[in-house]
């Protein structure tokens, strides 16, 4: 008899194993089903399968951040969220107005509170806190660094081992390194910068500006010090005539990788492009100061999802350990550019090997200190387009710098009003 | 009328420069997708490739789901196409040959469909089928376009013109309702059936923005909206010579077609001014 | 029929009375049927068209009464809020504006070129299906094709009009990321991809116009140029009509070019009707403002075409 029910007990335990092993998470990720990075991702997902037999994650290509976003809104919508995601720090603000995420402290608290947290670049979880409370985990992180093309820089007298440092020097470099045919036209830029406020960001910050209030209710781009940022910006592209007025993200990469432009301020996440396209010799260096070294961090983190049932809450934690764990993210490093969020990450034999082949990895970390929250406000989409069209159409001369960065100022204080109790 | 050599040759100075202003875009892409990547960051024009290659074919099959957009492409406009067939050939043959309450209501209830841009209508079809549960199938990209005022027209027009007599003389011989339409009016139509066939096909081929805003995988995208989000990745868009070959991968198979039968296109797309 | 009155009558009277019952039931049945069969005809059509037009017409409006955002999830009715937020946005105006620019840049180019090439292609030369596939391939590649072929004729420094446009002298222009150019980019992109449409239309319209009125002009000594404009042109207004009417509305329901291309920027230069809807419904999440513009260029398209159809019938007749 006893001999039987262990038999059965058994059996049950066989059947049962694929009934409670496989908690399948629904993981949202913001990528096009294309390219390098879905193959990483899709690595980490068979190692995390291995290593955790109990948990199937189900990864969704969403497409890029907003496209993702999106997407993680309609499923809301639907009633039928993710179980995990990926979105950018700046959506949690977004996310918490949805109702749609919890806190992460109580897993962290697990993992040993601070220790864990202690180890992730202090830039990267800053911006991820909200209410005293962390909301995401940082993943995919990145902040705009300077590239230059060490070829153009000898060919125009300059000391290719120093990078400009101060804003000065930023334009003063690139009057220099710039090429002008006879009748006045350039024919290689000094300097090219992405027309994205993201970019502009930075500028702000360095000349000791701030974009929005810590409740994420207030901008300020109407300030002194970010209308001086523009004015310089501006000035760069219509005075001086040392960089394009518009570039996209990926033309003013190609234009960098076609040494059309001896400088390129563009972010961390392209250095495995730039290193794999380029045929020159080129270095990075912090982005030049003003008043302060300062940098605007991008990029998201692992949101958990308040609609999933408990335990896949559990298995969704796991999964975001498994992620942002510090082997993971060194190869998430050299596989995609993105800087590891960890600092334990660059102790790791993988990253020292990395790093001494690609010295430019450390000079995107050594910045990090500086990183600062991009900036993020309620309805972050809408402010961000008001910002960057009012941006474009200074760069235009549309508008003086001044006018444009009020008007911008007043139509985001619209959007914002509902949010102001 | 105008046989004057001079005024011919006029004609055909002028047609020439058209054709290559409209030509000319196309063969440039054509070569360059033949050309190694850095090829194209020349600053001086060069038309032919230095080294010809297949690499960038070979690349695009590789960081996308090629097949996948395509089996998806052939079977939404054909899905959308034989559906259609069945729905416009009953309407059409009742609005031109039977007498009904409220038939020119109807029918202008029909043709609303024709003025109003379906892009007008986006948001509410998107929130419809995501409540089906429809969101990001191939089933939700056809939904929209299961009926057509224009081929309702199109075809309402030919059966009407088919005569009274040979209905009658139809119906004598025991062949009418279901089986005149089947054996006498479709038959009658076949060259209506052909134009509109073929305008539906090149229009839900190259359709763009409908997938792009129901779907969300490639589970179901179409071939053109694979284009565009490949024109996005980072590969896609720092690449030239790569996202030409994708851009000829799209069009090629549609455009050798039209090439073999350029007078049926032609003809259906004269007929055709509201385009699909 | 009647039980009842059935012991009443003979029983012969009553077979027969029971065969002219199921006479007419069958009768009444296909009767039934008779009436019924052009709605069973039209039913699928019509459930189709009911649930994606219709519905979705009134049920825009309808949400268009409505806030339903980021800011206020639960949808509240508004009345026609979103209509007086439309109205009070300058960006709204500013979109309107560059929909109409984009018309006007469009259209009396495409007409006036389809038509001269159609006139062209009419005469009988030889080589003419060359030039006319040369001319028509356009319409049938995708608009996505279209805008990735030129976006690399257009791309600075090394794109094909900035190579020859150095060689004359001008500078090096990025076409889509100029605020004065590029919607003037993406008009001639529209001209490009719609022009060989447009010229078969014409052909269309030429080839109904009876040609013995060319010959009896000829023989009253008519010049081309008279015979242009005392025949052709006249007994070809309605086709110019309609072909103007279909530019508008192409014009109208512009997104692909926009999307792909320059996502409606520099500035917002590039940001027309359809990308505006798609922005607002699907990037800022903002349903009810979204349904409201949606709502507005659907009364733009529904008064043009009215329009369009008024003078078109009054016109035929005329002609």
């Amino acid at each position: 008899m006893k001999s039987r029910a262990w038999i059965l007990v058994m059996l049950l335990a066989v059947t049962a194993v694929p009934v409670w092993a496989a908690t399948e998470i629904k993981f949202y990720y913001p990528v096009h089903l294309t390219g390098p990075l879905v193959k990483e991702i899709e690595a980490y997902v068979a190692d995390f399968h291995k290593a955790h037999p109990g948990i199937r994650v189900e990864p969704v290509w969403g497409g890029n951040y907003w496209q993702n976003m999106q997407k993680t809104v309609a499923a809301l919508q639907a009633g039928n969220p993710p179980d995990v995601a990926v979105h950018l720090a700046i959506d949690v603000v977004t996310l918490r107005d949805l109702d749609a995420v919890i806190p992460l402290d109580e897993f962290v608290q697990r993992e040993g509170g601070e220790k864990l947290l202690g180890d992730f670049f202090p830039g990267f979880v800053s911006d991820l806190k909200a209410d005293g409370k962390v909301w995401a985990i940082p993943f995919q992180r990145s902040t705009p660094i300077l590239y230059y093309n060490k070829d153009l820089f000898r060919k125009a007298g300059l000391d290719p081992n120093k990078p400009p440092s101060t804003w000065e020097e930023l334009l003063a470099t690139a009057q220099k390194a710039t090429v002008r045919d006879a009748s006045g036209q350039a024919t290689q830029w000094g300097l090219t910068i992405p027309d994205d406020p993201w970019l502009l960001m930075s500028f702000i910050l360095q000349n000791g500006g701030r974009t929005h209030s810590a409740d994420f209710k207030k901008v300020y781009i109407a300030e002194k010090p970010a209308v001086e940022a523009l004015q310089f910006w501006v000035e760069l592209a219509n005075k001086h005539k040392v960089m394009p007025r518009h570039r996209t993200f990926p033309e003013s990469v190609q234009d960098f990788a076609a040494g059309k432009t001896a400088m390129l301020i563009h972010s961390t996440g392209n250095l495995r492009f730039v290193r794999d396209s380029a045929k020159f010799e080129w270095g990075a260096a912090f982005l030049p100061k003003n008043k302060r070294q300062a940098v605007a961090i991008g990029g998201a983190g692992f949101f958990i999802f308040k609609k999933a049932p408990r335990e896949k809450q559990e298995a969704a934690w796991q999964f975001t350990k498994f992620m942002t764990s510090p082997e993971i993210q060194a190869r998430w490093n050299i596989g995609s550019g993105y800087i590891a969020t960890r600092k334990s990450s660059f102790e790791l034999p993988l990253m020292r090997d990395y790093a001494a082949k690609l010295p430019q990895v450390l000079v995107a970390r050594d910045q990090l200190p500086y990183a600062l929250p991009e900036m993020s406000t309620h309805d972050n989409q809408k402010v961000r387009e008001i910002f960057r069209t009012h941006f474009q159409e200074v760069l235009d001369e549309k508008y003086t710098s001044e006018e444009g960065m009020k008007k911008a100022q007043a139509e985001m204080e619209k959007v914002l009003a509902p949010y102001q109790k | 009328m105008h046989s004057r050599p001079l005024w011919r040759l006029t004609v055909h100075v002028l047609l020439f420069l058209a054709a290559l202003v409209v030509v000319v875009p196309f063969v440039w892409i054509v070569l360059t997708a033949f050309k190694e990547r850095n090829e194209v960051f020349s600053l001086i024009p060069q038309w032919l490739p230095a080294h010809p290659t297949l690499k960038n074919f070979w690349g695009v099959l590789d960081a996308m789901p090629f097949w996948r957009y395509y089996w998806n492409t052939l079977v939404v406009a054909f899905g959308i196409l034989g559906v259609q067939l069945v729905t416009i050939t009953l309407a059409a043959y009742a609005f031109a040959r039977m007498e009904f309450w409220g038939r020119d209501l109807l029918f202008i209830l029909l043709l609303v469909q024709l003025m109003i841009a379906p892009q007008s209508t986006v948001i509410q079809n998107y929130l419809t089928l995501t409540s089906l549960g429809l969101l990001d199938t191939r089933l939700a990209i056809m939904a929209p376009y299961l009926a057509s005022a224009f081929g309702t027209f199109l075809l309402r027009q030919t059966f009407k013109g088919i005569p009274k007599e040979l209905e009658e003389a139809a119906s004598l011989d025991g062949c009418g309702g279901l089986r005149f339409l089947v054996y006498v009016a479709i038959p009658l139509a076949v060259p209506g059936y052909l134009a509109f066939a073929l305008v539906s096909l090149t229009y839900h081929w190259n359709e763009f923005f409908w997938p792009l805003v129901i779907t969300e995988t490639s589970k179901a995208r179409t071939l053109t909206l694979g284009l565009g989000i490949f024109a996005q990745t980072a590969e896609g868009s720092a690449d030239w010579t790569m996202l030409m070959a994708a851009t000829l991968m799209v069009v090629a198979v549609p455009l050798l077609l039209f090439l073999v039968f350029q007078r049926r296109f032609i003809n259906s797309f004269m007929q055709s001014g509201l385009g699909g | 029929m009647n039980r009842m009155a059935e012991p009443k009558f003979p029983a012969s009277v009553v077979t027969a009375t029971r065969v002219v019952g199921a006479r007419e039931r069958v009768r009444s049945r296909r009767r039934v049927m008779a009436l019924a069969r052009p709605y069973l005809y039209i039913l699928p059509t019509f459930f189709f068209l009911f649930i994606f037009t219709h519905y979705p017409i009134l049920k825009t409006f309808y949400l268009s009464l409505f806030k339903w955002n980021l800011a206020t999830p639960k949808r509240e009715f508004v009345g026609l809020n979103n209509y007086l937020q439309a109205g009070s946005t300058p960006l709204f105006w500013q979109v309107l504006q560059n929909n109409v620019l984009y018309a006007v840049g469009t259209i009396p180019i495409s007409i006036a070129l389809a038509l001269g090439l159609a006139l062209l292609i009419n005469q009988k030369i030889r080589g003419l299906a060359i030039y006319r596939a040369a001319l028509f391939y356009p319409t049938i590649i995708p608009m996505a094709a279209a805008a990735m072929i030129w976006l690399w004729i257009l791309t600075p420094s090394y794109g094909l009009v900035n190579f020859y446009g150095k060689a004359l002298g001008l500078p090096d222009i990025h076409w889509l990321g100029h605020s004065r150019f590029a919607l003037w980019a993406l008009v001639l992109v529209g001209v490009w991809k719609r022009l060989g449409h447009y010229m078969v239309i014409f052909l269309a319209g030429l080839q109904v116009i009876p040609e013995h009125l060319y010959e009896a002009a000829i023989l009253e000594g008519a010049s081309p140029w008279q015979r242009f404009w005392r025949i052709t042109f006249p007994l070809l207004s309605p086709t110019t009509f309609f072909v103007a009417i279909m530019a508008v509305i192409d014009s109208f329901q512009v997104i692909d070019q926009v999307y792909l291309m320059t996502q409606g920027g520099p500035g917002n230069n590039t940001n027309l009707f359809i990308f505006y809807i798609y922005q607002n419904a699907f990037r800022f999440f903002d349903m009810g403002y979204a349904s409201a513009v949606s709502g507005i260029l659907f009364l733009i398209l529904l008064g043009l075409t009215v329009l369009a159809f008024g003078i078109l019938q009054r016109r035929v007749h005329y002609a």
